[in-house]
C-alpha cells in the first residue's frame, strides 16, 4: 500500500481556486518531484498535505490516505501528532522559517522533546549529533548559536536537521535550494539524498528547476493552473513527455551542453479566480483542438504514466502516431 | 583595433565592515567592446552586481578608472553626469517591481528617461508607444500601474525603459532569475533580439550558467571580488582552466536524468564562503581549492593567457594542464 494517496484534491482560498484537481501517489521511500511555475498551486498542495492551511481555506478531496489513515476524517489534535513527526517540511527560506530568538540547537531539539518525549539534555545531544552528520564543523558550539550567525547554506542544513530529526515517513521540501548558490545547492541536494537513503523517508520535492528534478527524483508530477497535468517516472516525464505543457517547458529551458534557440511559451497562466472551464493550458497550447473547450481527465499514456490532455484519449488518431514514434525512438517495448 | 566601449582599470570598491575593509570589487581590469555580450557569472557575494552598478554610476568606487567611449568617468556622478550617461549606459534590474515607480503609469515610466534628455510631449509619447509595442505589450498596458502587471510584463517594461534612450551599453543584473521558466525564455529571446537589432553592448550578470552560455559571446567568472577566468564563452564552458570555474560548472544541474552528478565525488565545501577583505594575501580561492599549495596562500595570482584564448588567474595552471592531459 502506498504511503500517500491523494485523489482529486481541491483547495480554494476566498475567490481563488488555488488547487483544482491534484492527485498524488507516493510509495514509502520514493522521491517525487512536484514541478510547476509560481502560482500553479504547488506550495498550497504542500501546505495542505502538512495541515497548515488556514481554516478559511476550503479543502476537499475524493480520497486522501496517509500511512493507513483517512486524512479527510482527521481531527486537529491528531494533526499535531503528525506534524513534524511523521510529516515534516523543509521551507524555501530558512531565515524566515527559523525562530530568530532561539538557538539552532534548541530548535532542532524541539520536535524530539514534543514527539518523542526526550529530555532537554538528550534532545540536545541528538541535535548536535545530527548537525555533525550534516557536515557542520564544531556542532556543539554551533548548536548554541542563533540563526543570524549561520550562512545561507548552513541555515538550510539546520532546517534539514530540524525536519529529519524525528525520522518522518514523508518529508516535504518546498524549493529547498532555490535561494542557494549552485555549489551549495549541489551539497544540500547530496545531503538530502544521503538522508533519504539512510532512513528510507519518502520525499515530495517541490521545485520549478528541471535540473534539480533530474538530479534527485524517482518520479515527477507536473502541475499547471492548479491541476496535475502529467505524472510518471523520471524517465517517462523527461524523455517521453506526454503533455504539451511539459514539452513546451523543456524547450524553454537553456541547456549548458547544447545552447540552441529557446522556444518561449507564449502568453501567461490563467487567472485562478476565474479558471477556464476547459483545459487550463489550451490558451497557450500549440496543439489546441476543438475538444479542449472541455476539461480533460487524466489519461493513461503508458505504464504508470498519466497526462491530462485530450491527445491521449483512446479515440484520438494522433495517439497512435505518437505511440509509434516513441517505440521508434527506442522507448519501452 | 578600435578602442573598447568600456575600459576598466584597476577598479576597486571597498566597504567598511566593522574594523575590516571589505573588498567587494578588488582590482578589476575589463574591456567591453561595442556590440558584444559579456556574461558575468559567480556566486552571491562575488561582487558581480557591485561591478555592474559601478559601471552604471550607481555605486561610487574606492580606486581605479572607468572610461566609457574614451571619456574618463568621475568617481561619483552629479546630475549632469547622469544625463550624459543616459545615452551611453542603461540598466535592467532583477526586481522589476522595485525598479518602477508605483505611482507612475507605465507610459509615464517609459517616457521618464526621454524627459531627462529633453524629449517631451507627443514625441516622447510616440516613442514610448513604439517601445510598448516592441516589447510585446498592448497599448492598453500603458495606462496601467506596475502592480497591475505580471512579473514578466514588468520586466518587459524594464527592458523597454533601458533601450528607449538607445544606449551603447545595457547592463542586465539578473534580469530573469525572478521569473518563471516559461516567461524566462520569452525575456531572454527579447533581450537577444533587441541586442542584435540595435547592436548594443551588453553586460549580462547572472548566476544561471546556462542562460549566460546561451546569450554571451564572452564570459567572465568572478570569485570574491576578482575575475578568476575570462574568455570566449565556448572556451570558458568547454575548457575551463581555473579550479573555481571547473567547480562551478560541475555543480550545474543540466536537467539530464542520465548524467546525475551528485553521486560522483564533488569535493565537499569544507570552508564556507567568506567575505573578501582588502588585507587578504594570496589567492582568495585557495582555502577551497584542492590544488592549492604554499605559494597560493602567499602571492595573489594574475590573469594568464593561454592557447584556448581564455585568461585565468591561478598559480597552478601548468600543473592543471598536465594533470588534464594525463586524464
Amino acid at each position: 500500500m502506498s504511503l500517500l494517496k491523494l485523489t482529486s484534491l481541491q483547495v480554494s482560498i476566498g475567490p481563488v481556486k488555488a488547487v483544482r484537481d491534484v492527485s498524488l501517489n507516493l510509495e514509502a521511500g520514493e522521491c517525487r518531484a512536484l514541478v510547476g511555475e509560481s502560482g500553479c498551486g504547488k506550495s498550497v498542495t504542500a501546505m495542505t498535505l502538512l495541515g497548515l492551511m488556514p481554516n478559511a481555506a476550503k479543502i476537499s478531496a475524493e480520497e486522501w490516505w496517509f500511512a493507513g489513515r483517512d486524512m479527510t476524517q482527521i481531527k486537529e489534535r491528531e494533526w499535531r501528532q503528525l506534524q513534524g513527526n511523521q510529516i515534516a517540511m523543509i521551507f524555501q527560506n530558512p531565515m524566515t522559517a527559523l525562530d530568530p530568538t532561539q538557538t539552532i540547537g534548541a530548535q532542532i531539539a524541539e520536535p524530539l522533546r514534543i514527539h518523542k518525549g526526550l529530555s532537554r539534555r538528550e534532545a540536545k545531544m541528538r541535535a548536535i549529533a545530527l548537525l555533525e552528520r550534516l557536515a557542520i564543523a564544531n556542532p556543539a558550539q554551533r548548536a548554541e548559536q542563533y540563526p543570524f550567525e549561520f550562512s545561507g547554506g548552513m541555515l538550510q542544513r539546520a532546517m534539514i536537521a530540524m525536519a529529519v530529526v524525528c525520522e518522518p515517513e514523508l518529508l516535504i521540501a518546498d524549493e529547498p535550494t532555490t535561494a542557494l548558490d549552485v555549489t551549495v545547492q549541489a551539497e544540500v541536494l547530496s545531503l538530502l539524498q544521503e538522508m533519504r537513503e539512510s532512513s528510507g523517508t519518502a520525499m515530495l520535492f517541490i521545485t520549478h528547476d528541471l535540473g534539480v528534478v533530474a538530479e534527485i527524483a524517482d518520479s515527477v508530477s507536473v502541475m499547471y493552473a492548479g491541476q496535475t497535468v502529467e505524472s510518471g517516472s523520471l524517465h517517462d516525464v523527461f524523455s517521453r513527455e506526454a503533455h504539451p505543457y511539459t514539452q513546451a517547458l523543456k524547450r524553454a529551458v537553456p541547456s549548458l551542453e547544447n545552447p540552441k534557440p529557446l522556444e518561449a511559451i507564449a502568453g501567461t497562466p490563467p487567472d485562478l479566480r476565474q479558471p477556464p472551464s476547459g483545459c487550463g493550458f489550451a490558451a497557450r497550447c500549440s496543439k489546441r483542438m476543438a475538444i479542449c473547450e472541455e476539461s480533460p481527465p487524466l489519461m493513461s499514456c503508458g505504464e504508470d504514466h498519466l497526462a491530462r490532455c485530450w491527445l491521449w484519449h483512446k479515440d484520438h488518431p494522433e495517439r497512435w502516431r505518437e505511440a509509434e514514434a516513441v517505440s521508434l525512438l527506442g522507448g519501452k517495448s | 583595433m578600435t578602442a573598447p566601449l568600456v575600459d576598466i582599470r584597476q577598479l576597486r570598491c571597498h566597504f567598511k565592515s566593522g574594523a575590516n575593509l571589505l573588498a567587494a570589487v578588488d582590482g578589476i581590469n575589463l574591456q567591453i567592446t561595442a556590440g558584444e555580450v559579456l556574461g558575468l557569472v559567480g556566486e552571491s557575494g562575488s561582487g558581480k552586481s557591485t561591478l555592474g552598478r559601478m559601471i552604471a554610476g550607481l555605486q561610487s568606487r574606492s580606486a581605479g578608472k572607468i572610461y566609457i567611449d574614451g571619456k574618463d568617468m568621475p568617481h561619483s556622478y552629479r546630475r549632469h553626469d547622469y544625463r550624459e550617461m543616459a545615452t551611453q549606459v542603461q540598466m535592467v534590474f532583477q526586481d522589476s517591481y522595485a525598479s518602477l515607480n508605483p505611482r507612475m503609469t507605465i507610459l509615464a515610466s517609459l517616457q521618464e528617461p526621454l524627459w531627462s534628455l529633453g524629449i517631451h510631449g507627443q514625441a516622447a509619447r510616440d516613442k514610448a508607444a513604439y517601445w510598448l509595442d516592441r516589447v510585446g505589450l498592448p497599448q492598453s498596458a500603458g495606462e496601467r500601474y506596475p502592480h497591475e502587471l505580471s512579473g514578466g510584463q514588468r520586466q518587459r517594461i524594464g527592458i523597454a525603459r533601458a533601450f528607449i534612450t538607445e544606449p551603447k551599453l545595457v547592463i542586465c543584473d539578473e534580469p530573469v532569475s525572478a521569473l518563471d521558466v516559461s516567461v524566462q525564455a520569452q525575456i531572454i529571446n527579447l533581450l537577444q533580439e533587441l541586442q542584435r537589432e540595435h547592436n548594443t553592448a551588453m553586460l549580462f550578470i547572472a548566476h544561471d550558467l546556462a542562460v549566460v552560455r546561451f546569450l554571451a559571446t564572452r564570459t567572465a567568472v568572478m570569485y570574491l571580488g576578482e575575475i578568476v577566468e575570462i574568455g570566449p564563452t565556448a572556451a570558458v564552458f568547454e575548457a575551463p582552466r581555473h579550479p573555481y570555474t571547473v567547480r562551478l560548472l560541475a555543480a550545474h544541474l543540466d536537467g539530464n536524468p542520465k548524467g546525475r552528478i551528485l553521486n560522483k565525488s564533488l569535493p565537499a565545501q569544507t570552508i564556507a564562503n567568506r567575505a573578501p577583505l582588502a588585507t587578504d594575501r594570496g589567492c582568495r580561492f585557495a582555502p577551497r581549492c584542492h590544488m592549492a599549495e604554499l605559494a597560493c596562500c602567499d602571492t595573489p595570482p594574475w590573469l594568464q593567457p593561454s592557447r584556448v584564448r581564455t585568461e585565468a588567474a591561478c598559480h597552478r595552471l601548468v600543473d592543471i594542464e598536465i594533470l588534464r592531459s594525463r586524464g
